[in-house]
């Protein structure tokens, strides 16, 4: 049931020019960061070569790609997740999927998994791109592997956000704001790290940029992991429950 | 009509219940994580696990170890400090790390007899250590003379990175930026535009 | 036979306005209930209540005995429900939508083929399953509608307002389609047409400010009421003495100039007898047609003695 909706909800987007032309711009923005990296290290390759320590090709093309492609996909994931239920809502479809034999776990789940498909799809166009450099160097696989899993995770984060403020609101545009402002402020806790002398320990924890950061290095903790996985259960929770009080309250 | 009142209220209590238990088990699953910590090293280089003679040197200090970093706020290198520490505090729980803005704390920094900025503090019982360049080698250093043993026989080398080199002619310079930029996005493109084309025929 | 749809005590308020107040009522198998009633007199409020869409405030809805809240899976197996508007993925073609909805309902997946190819036939939709719903007329989305609520074969139907924007043409064959469920479903529907529920329903319930004023079987109705009228028109004046002596006949209106309205007791019709005396006298008989407003007449009484009490 759960996949039923997932594989509709999927589909749907590439029945719009919508997804097709986001690709496409993605595809331009992030391979043009991408290139013009690869560009720069192999202006000073021969510089680096000899430093002591020196960062090499997955530090200074790989980590940044995927950090970019981080704060795109921030400003993308609630334009792709403001639709999914506030719009079934305005345009009176839901009762569909209200009055069928499915539980609101099963809606809620189903919406989530077709739109985390469409994101995971564009994760992998982002993650094949630094693939072509092994044409002409070595990539410490442990790591791009651990920046491929980090963006992975961020994005499930940032889909159970979207969900989220679109159960809860009518409006597509005031969810498309709302996702992103949730995801910004959370974003930005990270600040305190630099900013004040004593990192506040709770806003630590809970900013998206510092796991996201912490998995990049490629040291996988728990903690960080683990903390994505409570994220998108913790805004699936409270989609669920969104979802079951619309029904008694109006 | 009364039982049936209740009923319709318990299942209303229930999702609201359900709710709530689910969300206080995703702090206390929260806030255990972050006090039981694993971690694996999956980077080739193993660029995140200290060496060796770091872990040996940590080994033979038990009591607290306080650093101070006297760095102005809004510097990345307070995050590349903190994160290069972070690989100590994993063995040894008792090291503590603080910053402090030396601008904003002129008084501090007189105390301290400091001259120039970025310098750092290592305490250990009575003893300070002053750096002012922090990597694994210079760190590790000063732990091994509050420990009392030779430093000069231990060189830490900086982890090598895997691929330093980027071997590409200009043509396949040109190809991928070829694919990259025009290719793929224009096969989007087409493709999104067929599809729309098609459906709106029907 | 069967009691498929129990409604007991069932009450919905919304914020402190009370929509729907304490109604009770049962569908058997083989029973379209005509659901009556004024634009918001809870008729839309109740409907989705009980195809689980809404959840009442007080009361107990159990379909084919399963209670919709405490055990809404088992119980909406055996709903299809027409909500006011259709809920159509507009993006959609007929039949991938109706694909989607079968498998929403978990038909099995050898069956969905069959299913898909019944409910095109039933509903006219055969010469549109390739199209866009987008592009589609009102009339057929509004039979799309149709469709998703019956595929699966539920035992209840809930339709709210099955045939608003389709011509007569198509009314006519909404009725039809009605009529054949009605042989193994029991089906719910509602309405503010009074004509449709003449045509369609076994029974009639009747709504007016949330509260069920009246329920009744359908043919009962029309001899429960002991009156009848007819509008006649003739050529030329008439004398009233005559007609009002015929057996039967109550009283006599003028609607105007040759034109009346002849009230009688439905017990001792005496149509035949006033088109005689009528043609004997050599008054010129142009029109002479029954009017059917007995179950409006009852509607606007009932509703009118609520609202004032």
């Amino acid at each position: 049931m759960i996949f039923t909706i997932a594989i509709q909800e999927f589909k749907s987007h590439f029945k719009t020019p919508l997804a097709w032309v986001l690709f496409a711009v993605l595809q331009i923005i992030l391979s043009y960061l991408y290139l013009t990296q690869v560009e720069t290290f192999d202006l000073m390759q021969d510089k680096l070569v000899g430093i002591e320590g020196a960062p090499g090709l997955t530090d200074i093309i790989v980590t940044p790609l995927f950090s970019n492609a981080a704060i795109i996909l921030l400003l993308v994931t609630p334009l792709l997740t403001m639709r999914v239920i506030s719009e079934e809502r305005r345009n009176k479809t839901l009762p569909l999927l209200l009055a069928a034999p499915l539980s609101d776990t099963d809606i809620i789940l189903g919406k989530y998994l077709g739109t985390l498909a469409l994101l995971w799809l564009i994760v992998i166009i982002i993650a094949l791109m630094p693939l072509s450099l092994l044409l002409g160097g070595d990539l410490d696989m442990g790591k791009y592997l651990a920046n491929v899993l980090a963006i992975t995770l961020l994005v499930g984060a940032f889909t159970s956000t979207g969900l989220f403020m679109s159960t809860l609101v009518d409006h597509p545009t005031v969810a498309a704001i709302g996702t992103f402002g949730i995801l910004l402020i959370l974003w930005l806790f990270n600040i305190s790290k630099t900013m004040s002398d004593q990192p506040n320990e709770l806003l630590e924890y809970l900013s998206l940029l510092n796991h996201f950061q912490n998995i990049q290095t490629g040291l996988l903790s728990t903690n960080d992991i683990l903390y994505f996985i409570l994220f998108v259960t913790f805004f699936i929770v409270l989609s669920i429950y969104c979802l079951a009080n619309h029904r008694s309250q109006k | 009509m009364t039982l049936i009142t209740r009923i319709n209220r318990r299942i209303r209590m229930k999702n609201s219940f359900t709710t709530m238990i689910s969300i206080v088990l995703i702090i206390t699953l929260g806030w255990l994580s972050n006090n039981y910590i694993l971690q694996f090293d999956i980077t080739t280089s193993a660029s995140n696990t200290l060496s060796l003679d770091s872990q040996k040197a940590l080994n033979a200090l038990p009591d607290p170890i306080r650093i101070t970093a006297y760095i102005e706020k809004g510097q990345s290198i307070r995050s590349q400090i903190s994160q290069l520490v972070n690989l100590y505090k994993e063995k040894k729980s008792n090291l503590t790390l603080s910053f402090i803005d030396p601008q904003l704390n002129p008084e501090v920094t007189q105390a301290i007899d400091t001259d120039s900025e970025g310098i750092i503090l290592i305490e250990y019982q009575s003893r300070i250590e002053k750096l002012d360049y922090i990597d694994e080698d210079s760190l590790t250093k000063s732990f091994l003379k509050f420990a009392n043993i030779d430093s000069q026989s231990v060189n830490i080398q900086p982890k090598t990175n895997s691929g330093m080199t980027l071997d590409l002619s200009d043509s396949q310079i040109l190809l991928m930026n070829f694919v990259n930029l025009l290719i793929l996005p224009l096969l989007f493109l087409i493709t999104g535009f067929i599809i729309w084309h098609k459906r709106k025929a029907a | 036979m069967s009691t498929l749809i129990e409604v007991e005590h069932l009450t919905r308020y919304f914020g402190k306005i009370l929509a729907v107040d304490n109604i009770n009522f049962n569908v058997k198998k083989g029973e379209v209930l005509g659901f009556l009633g004024i634009n918001g007199a809870g008729k839309t409020t109740t409907m989705q209540m009980l195809s689980g869409c809404l959840a009442p405030s007080l009361g107990s809805i159990k379909i084919n005995g399963f209670d919709i809240l405490r055990e809404p899976l088992l119980a909406k197996r055996s709903i299809g429900y027409l909500p006011d508007t259709p809920p159509l993925y507009k993006d959609l073609s007929v039949k991938e939508f109706l694909f989607y909805c079968a498998h929403l309902h978990a038909i099995p997946k050898s069956d969905i083929n069959l299913a898909l190819d019944i409910v095109l036939t039933r509903c006219g939709l055969t010469s549109v399953t390739n199209r866009l719903i987008a592009h589609l007329s009102k009339g057929f989305q509004q039979r799309i509608g149709i469709a998703q609520a019956i595929i699966h074969n539920p035992d209840v139907i809930i339709l709210d307002e099955p045939t608003v924007g389709l011509d007569p043409l198509q009314i006519i064959e909404i009725r039809e389609l009605i009529r054949e469920l009605r042989q193994d479903h029991a089906v719910i529907l509602s309405t503010h047409i009074l004509s449709e529920v003449h045509e369609t329903c076994t029974h009639l319930q009747i709504i007016n400010q949330g509260k069920l004023i009246a329920k009744e079987r359908v043919d009962s109705i029309t001899q429960s009421i002991n009156e009848s009228s007819l509008i006649i028109k003739t050529a030329f004046p008439i004398d009233a003495e005559s007609i009002l002596s015929i057996k039967g006949v109550r009283n006599l209106e003028v609607l105007s100039n040759n034109q009346f309205k002849i009230n009688f007791k439905l017990t001792q019709d005496p149509t035949q007898q006033i088109s005689e005396t009528i043609i004997n006298k050599g008054w010129g008989l142009i029109e002479m047609s029954p009017s059917k407003q007995n179950i409006e007449t009852l509607f606007m009484a009932l509703t009118k003695a609520n609202n004032n009490s």
